[in-house]
């Protein structure tokens, strides 16, 4: 499927904006997960090469009924930052780009997005390419070996 | 009609606000300081199939995605 960026105002009136007419372009795709029989509302999901796992805010999985500090707990390493937040692992469905994955998702009650997707459980079954003269993505299922 | 930007659509919405998006993401119907919270207001508001986000801050460049 091709998704085309979603586009928004830079923040900062600097560097950029007379490179990009004040605009930037973010990499969203819609998904939503699911546990126990219950699914989630859509939600918009940053693709985040630099994620090492795929992560989600953690009332999402509540309302689905996890309960989410008894997961195996981690500390994630944020480049900016050098505390840890914690997040808890629970396996869920996740529906992304007309597909459906079982995967190992963090929860993480720090998280500011309703999630990221990242090497572990996105990258790993899709091939993304970015594409800066169709202003979007391409992504592809990798077929499972 | 061009969609509007994040920016246009989240203004005068605090940053770290869960908004709920109509289907076709065009207009908010519904805010909350929770997943569920604004899951609720959207339902409310008619909207069964709202798009989830979390409002973000309109100052810094953003390199990061945890409070």
């Amino acid at each position: 499927m091709f998704q085309p960026y979603s586009i928004n105002t830079l923040a900062r009136d600097r560097c950029w904006r007379t490179l990009s007419a004040g605009k930037t372009w973010e990499p969203l795709l819609e998904a939503s997960i699911l546990h126990a029989g219950f699914e989630s509302r859509r939600f918009r999901a940053i693709v985040d090469t630099g994620a090492e796992v795929s992560s989600f805010e953690a009332s999402m999985g509540a309302q689905l009924g996890l309960r989410i500090k008894e997961g195996p707990m981690e500390s994630l390493q944020v480049a900016s930052s050098a505390g840890g937040a914690a997040v808890y692992f629970h396996r869920v469905r996740l529906n992304i780009a007309g597909h459906a994955l079982e995967i190992w998702g963090g929860f993480c009650y720090d998280l500011a997005v309703p999630a990221l997707l990242g090497r572990h459980g996105f990258f790993e079954n899709f091939k993304v390419t970015f594409d800066p003269n169709r202003k979007g993505m391409q992504v592809d299922r990798v077929s499972a070996e | 009609m061009e969609r509007k930007t994040d920016a246009e659509l989240f203004k005068g919405i605090p940053p770290r606000t869960w908004v709920a998006l109509s289907a076709d993401q065009s207009r908010v119907v519904g805010t909350g300081a929770s997943y569920g919270e604004a899951v609720d207001a959207a339902a409310a508001a008619g909207e069964n199939d709202p798009v989830l986000w979390i409002t973000q801050p309109q100052d810094g460049i953003r390199i990061s995605y945890f409070v």
